[in-house]
């Protein structure tokens, strides 16, 4: 396991640097720099715009922007903010807390998926398995911005019942606050949750094995627990593996529905108006979850199921 | 009961990144007017000797006791400080903190926006306690040389000297400012989140009728307005078109609306130095094939006037009106086509290479009623045989492209606001080498006139320059303007005491002063 971590480390930094200096130069490449939109102001001349440029580093060769950007990023140095005019990580860490409280609360909302997918999944045909494929196909129907929209136009600016933004204050406040957010936004993952363990229960529950244990006079709650849904489980483990970058990355559609200060909104801001250190600094901060979340998804798949350490 | 309830303002966007009473060039947004006009007091942010008066379009006197001294060469404006001025903590302000300021903003290295602006005060000196003389480094037409004279406001001295001007890691007060000049002073400030202000008791216009002031930002515009409908918040601003007729409907909002002087104006910009565009017969006919009555209606709803110059019709202090207009009139307009060597063959406009005329015009997507123009011009000029390119790109694409790069043959445009007077706006759209001048317009005409214009101090001639101008521009036709847009904004009916004057903003005016709340 040793050989395998050291293994994969290695691979993953070298898979970081490939995509942060990738993502360096397609952001560079990208028409219109941070100082184009300030062009409509008449009172901003070619000097002014001139000496931004060497403020911002800007008007030395690309490939030295880039070496310079390289050190500095690898002491987790972003730069300053063009905008801000602060440190890019300084801004990016502000952000970081609401989106990881509504990521987190998002994917609590997610997992509840994963009994709903058990139940329609083991009541095949049934009440149940009727309503959860249901909520599924609704789920999967309904935009994720419309639904938002339509629950902060009616739960919150007209009724009243919730509040719209970041949360203040105490616990109970704060969950006021973060539940419409994080239901709209865990709604689609909860609906993915229940069609995959859904599938996964109706594929083991017609494997020999579990029939086997069946004739065996095994009680159904046993077939159940350890035949049925110690297989039927495995999948889920590669959705997990997306949970870490999910959740650092924000929400940018949520996020902006509902005025949540989070890093999603803040991306888009940034790169709409070619803020390079923030764009940068939340692109390295989201591969970086996206690498350590599929090597810690392919490490649980060896503790959970002994077909795969084997192969280590 | 009046003037007891907190004023809420949904707005569309982040907060200002920077509440530094002189901010750089990327700092100067509209959110850094909003909050610097209540912490710095004064219309767009920085209180200043003299306030520009929207109702008369004229300067009166605010920190200063009266209208300067002007000196016989015209250059050296002597102002007397008034002596019951308090920043928010009690203390005076001083002849020293208007030095300060000069000393600090006048610093390349301090990169002051308006430094351009600052560089034509040749000295600015306290000759006194109570006296400030600035001296311009040429005589300039009064409204100019008045605005140069006033571009600084007071900063706190004792607060701020000794910390970095520009560093907000070393120096708290550019993003959480402890003394302040206006009329209200920070309570809570979170960039993406909100903003509440609180009255200051001793600012020097007065103390506002509201206890509180809170913007919500980053409202997503139906939330917003549905916020304003249900009394979640009181003030929305601008009230975006698509909600305008709902708005009009409600009985518990008021709507208002006006002309300002300095309004937006949208144009049709023509690159000539394309050789189909080059030809002032191809503009007119694409001009006159642009019903502007139609287009207005269909872009924004109605909230604009047709304009016709490169001064919008409501600034009627230097607007001429008998410029020609170039009114919708197909016919005409496949004549001048026509007259320029230009055939239809097959419904297709053919080139004098033989190929069909093709055209491109640009917008920024963020703009939804450019979005609008472009579709409008595609339908128009298929009836002239001219296949339109529609390109939507986002706004910072799109200023590479057609203000540095100059790959357009149309560019649709926006411009406007700020100050009145045409030498500190439109000049740069037409003069040769002009920061804006995209459409590569050049006549020797028109740069001698602005050039005479913009030293010329008598008001009447002054004027007379501009009415030349005006008439030689739109004849040249480098760009067709198309209308004015009209300001809105949208309040709860407890919203009391606010009154549109004739400036593009609503907080120009008092800086919220006389608006109450009712509970």
């Amino acid at each position: 396991m040793l050989r395998f971590l050291i293994r994969r480390s290695i691979q993953s930094a070298v898979l970081l640097l490939v995509v942060t200096s990738g993502v360096f130069f397609l952001v560079h490449m990208t028409p219109g720099g941070p100082e184009a939109a300030l062009l409509q102001n008449p009172r901003i001349g070619p000097e002014q715009v001139q000496r931004l440029r060497e403020n911002f580093g800007l008007d030395q060769p690309l490939a030295v922007q880039y070496l310079k950007w390289l050190g500095s990023a690898a002491r987790l140095d972003f730069g300053r903010s063009y905008f801000y005019s602060r440190p890019a990580t300084d801004v990016v860490a502000e952000r970081l807390g609401p989106t990881l409280q509504l990521g987190v609360m998002s994917y609590a909302v997610a997992l509840l998926g994963v009994p709903l997918g058990i139940v329609a999944g083991l009541n095949r045909g049934r009440l149940a398995d009727v309503l959860v494929r249901l909520i599924a196909t609704i789920g999967h129907a309904v935009p994720t911005w419309w639904l938002g929209l339509t629950s902060v136009v009616l739960l919150s600016s007209l009724t009243g019942w919730f509040p719209n933004g970041q949360g203040q204050g105490s616990p109970g406040e704060w969950l006021k606050y973060i539940s419409l957010p994080a239901v709209v936004l865990g709604l689609a993952g909860l609906v993915t949750f229940a069609r995959f363990v859904r599938s996964g229960v109706l594929e083991v529950l017609a494997e020999d094995y579990v029939r086997t244990a069946q004739a065996k006079g095994l009680p159904g709650s046993m077939v159940t627990m350890r035949h049925v849904l110690r297989n039927a489980l495995l999948p889920v483990m590669t959705l997990l593996g997306g949970l870490l970058p999910a959740v650092v990355s924000g929400a940018l559609v949520t996020e902006y529905v509902f005025a949540w200060p989070g890093i999603g909104r803040l991306f888009y801001e940034a790169a709409v108006s070619r803020d390079y250190p923030i764009v940068l600094a939340v692109l390295s901060l989201t591969t970086f979850a996206t690498i350590l979340g599929t090597l810690l998804a392919d490490l649980s798949y060896g503790v959970v199921d002994p077909r795969v350490r084997y192969t280590w | 009961m009046a003037g007891d309830a907190a004023l809420i303002e949904a707005s569309l966007t982040n907060l200002s990144k920077t509440l530094h009473p002189y901010p750089d060039a990327a700092s100067y947004t509209g959110t850094w007017i909003d909050v610097a006009t209540l912490l710095w007091g004064g219309a767009e942010g920085t209180g200043g000797l003299l306030a520009f008066d929207w109702s008369t379009l004229a300067f009166k006197p605010a920190m200063a006791k009266d209208m300067p001294k002007v000196s016989a060469d015209g250059k050296t404006f002597t102002f007397t400080l008034r002596d019951d001025l308090k920043w928010s903590d009690g203390s005076p302000v001083t002849v020293d903190d208007f030095q300060y300021a000069y000393d600090q903003a006048s610093r390349e290295d301090n990169r002051y926006v308006q430094l351009d602006i600052v560089q034509d005060i040749a000295t600015f000196r306290a000759v006194d306690k109570s006296t400030i003389e600035v001296t311009l480094r040429e005589a300039k037409p009064r409204d100019v040389a008045l605005g140069i004279a006033n571009v600084l406001g007071p900063v706190p001295k004792k607060v701020w000297e000794g910390k970095s001007w520009t560093d907000t890691s070393s120096n708290a007060e550019i993003l959480t400012p402890s003394v302040v000049l206006g009329p209200f002073k920070v309570q809570e400030f979170k960039i993406a989140e909100r903003g509440v202000f609180l009255p200051v008791d001793t600012y020097g216009g007065g103390k506002a009728r509201v206890p509180r002031v809170e913007i919500l930002a980053n409202q997503q515009p139906t939330v917003a307005y549905e916020s304003l409908k249900s009394g979640r918040a009181n003030w929305m601003h601008p009230l975006p078109a698509p909600q305008y007729a709902d708005a009009k409907a409600t009985p518990d909002l008021d709507v208002k609306e006006w002309s300002a002087a300095n309004a937006p104006y949208r144009t049709l910009e023509f690159n000539l130095t394309r050789p189909f565009l080059a030809d002032k017969r191809v503009r007119e006919a694409l001009a006159t094939a642009v019903n502007r009555a139609d287009l207005l209606d269909l872009a924004e709803q109605g909230l604009a006037v047709p304009q016709y110059s490169f001064i919008p019709p409501t600034n009627q202090k230097w607007v001429n009106s008998a410029v020609e207009k170039y009114d919708f009139n197909l016919d005409r307009s496949k004549q001048l086509l026509t007259d320029a060597g230009y055939k239809v063959s097959h419904g297709q406009l053919m080139g004098k290479d033989g190929q069909p005329v093709k055209l491109q015009v640009l917008y920024p997507t963020s703009s939804s009623p450019r979005a609008k123009i472009a579709a409008y011009l595609q339908q128009q000029y298929k009836e002239l045989g001219i296949e339109i390119e529609v390109k939507g790109l986002d706004f910072n694409a799109y200023t590479d492209l057609v203000q540095n790069r100059r790959e357009f043959d149309i560019s649709l445009a926006t411009y406007g606001g700020g100050s009145l007077d045409p030498d500190l706006g439109p000049k740069a759209q037409l003069i040769q080498n002009g920061q804006q001048n995209v459409t590569g317009y050049f006549s020797a005409r028109v740069d001698e006139l602005f050039k005479q214009a913009s030293v010329e101090l008598d008001e009447a001639k002054r004027k007379q320059l501009y009415d030349q101008l005006q008439v030689q521009v739109v004849s040249d036709l480098p760009s067709h303007y198309l209308y004015a847009l009209k300001a809105i904004d949208a309040f709860s009916k407890k919203v009391q005491g606010v009154t549109p004057r004739r400036g593009d903003r609503l907080d120009y005016n008092d800086s919220l002063l006389s608006w109450s709340v009712e509970q």
